[in-house]
């Protein structure tokens, strides 16, 4: 199996599981970044980043659960330190067909910025949906614990924020 | 994050006056003597295609020459500082479209004078003159600073530069210090289609002027008028489109225009390439907000 083919099959895995894995996050602390947010029990708009490892590569499964009234969200996935190379072919590949989304890797390669919309006005369906994901080159078993979710923002129409929050879960 | 724009020294300010009052487009918060009228100030839909407008529901929109507004806020003031948004819709000829004067109701001399012709905005200060290339359609910022005592004059000609992938901001300097040759301190400005003969339009607004404190560009792709550029202000993209439609079709305006600048691409209209626009401004942001590189924040990808 060529890694390209890898790391599909791993995203889909991941992806596909991020939900029984949010329920086993809670007694996994990976990390300072995992500790649950206390706004994470109150926000109905969570971002789940699940992270695990493909040989020499981690890939990072991209979800948001929502209560069914966010139309668009930004965040920005921080990587871990001396990444130098990123793939985020598949950032959005996910999205429902009236969304749209670009996401953006920073010169460093130190983030990678996410801009989903709805040019519509539409809501993304409630429950748990599927963004993306994002490979980058990190031997480091403890990725996940080096990552973390800046700049979340999720609006529902008329621009209202929406209380939200994010978690970092490796399945390593 | 803060607006430039907005973290002007109060006692610095001059004027900000716009095209627009509580309830409909005007001019009467322009004092000064003028010739435009308050039809001369347009909603987006009275004007076809274009936006009539940079930011806030209306620009004041002139068809001939001898058309503009008066300010008569400097008081001898030998150092002034103004920006404004210019519209050149020309296909031929020229139009002055700021002069600023050393008496009232533009009487004395005039020191500045900033023109649009051929292609490019010319700056007449003084003696001395200098040129920006820019091309007709497309909003440009215009912001100068002119100190009568130092004899010194520079000008930034601001547009987007969104394309592909990419936006951000071509800012474009002309400087004449030391060459101007008149001294003189300014006591009113013009802003419209002032003199000069040409076919078309010309549509001005968002003018700010200050005692020698910088003003800065408004924030493009800003549509909801919170100084920051977010996928908050999508709604509000979209709602400035189904409020031209609204309003150019003429069926009954249900639909709020945006308060801010929905024109992310500064290409003259509210449209859908506004929404990939604004989403490389927000994703340029975060980039540079979590990049780790010390001072090279971005707000709606222009340096802040």
């Amino acid at each position: 199996m060529n890694i390209v083919k890898h790391l599909l099959v791993a995203a889909v895995a991941i992806s596909l599981s991020s939900a029984a894995l949010a329920a086993r996050d809670a007694e996994q602390e990976l990390g300072a970044s995992l500790a649950k947010p206390a706004a994470v029990a109150d926000a109905n708009q969570t971002l789940l980043i699940t992270v695990g490892s493909a040989g020499k590569s981690q890939i990072a499964g991209i979800d948001f659960q929502s209560d069914g009234t966010a139309t668009a969200l930004q965040f920005a996935v921080l990587l871990p330190k001396g990444v130098k190379g990123v793939n985020a072919d598949d950032c959005v590949s996910g999205l429902p067909s009236n969304f749209s989304g670009k996401c953006f890797v920073s010169n460093d390669k130190s983030n990678v910025a996410f801009v989903i919309y709805s040019a519509g006005g539409e809501a993304l369906p409630a429950g748990m949906q599927t963004i993306g994901s994002i490979s980058f080159d990190s031997a480091s078993k403890a990725a996940a614990g080096q990552m973390k979710v800046g700049g979340l923002e999720v609006v529902a129409e008329k621009g209202k924020k929406l209380a939200s929050a994010a978690k970092v879960v490796g399945v390593d | 994050m803060k607006s430039l724009s907005r973290n002007l020294l109060m006692g610095a300010i001059l004027a900000a006056l716009p095209m627009s009052g509580a309830l409909a487009c005007t001019v009467s918060q322009w004092t000064g003597a003028k010739t435009a009228v308050d039809a001369d100030a347009k909603l987006p839909a009275e004007v076809g295609t274009y936006n009539s407008r940079y930011s806030g529901s209306c620009g004041l929109v002139l068809g001939s020459s001898g058309d503009y507004v008066g300010d008569n806020h400097p008081a001898n003031d030998s150092t002034y500082n103004a920006r404004f948004y210019v519209f050149p819709e020309l296909s031929g000829g020229s139009a002055e479209v700021f002069g600023a004067y050393t008496a009232d109701d533009g009487g004395g001399s005039q020191p500045i004078s900033i023109s649009y012709g051929s292609g490019q905005f010319t700056f007449n200060v003084g003696g001395a003159s200098g040129n920006v290339a820019a091309a007709a359609g497309k909003w440009y910022s215009i912001e100068f600073a002119y100190d009568a005592a130092a004899d010194t004059f520079s000008a930034t000609v601001g547009n987007s530069t969104f394309s592909g992938s990419t936006v951000g901001v071509a800012l474009t300097n002309v400087s004449l210090s030391g060459t101007i040759g008149d001294v003189a301190a300014i006591e009113s400005a013009r802003l419209g289609w002032i003199a000069s003969a040409g076919t078309g339009r010309i549509i001005v607004d968002e003018f700010e002027s200050t005692r020698g404190v910088a003003i800065g560009r408004l924030r493009p792709g800003d549509a909801n008028g919170d100084a920051d550029c977010s996928v908050a202000d999508y709604n509000f993209v979209r709602d400035d489109i189904a409020a031209k439609l609204e309003l150019f079709f003429g069926g009954s305006n249900t639909t709020a225009l945006a308060a801010g600048q929905p024109d992310c691409n500064e290409g003259g209209q509210t449209d859908v390439a506004d929404y990939t626009c604004l989403a490389n401004r927000i994703g340029t942001d975060l980039n540079n907000q979590f990049d780790g590189i010390p001072g090279n924040e971005t707000e709606c990808a222009e340096a802040l």
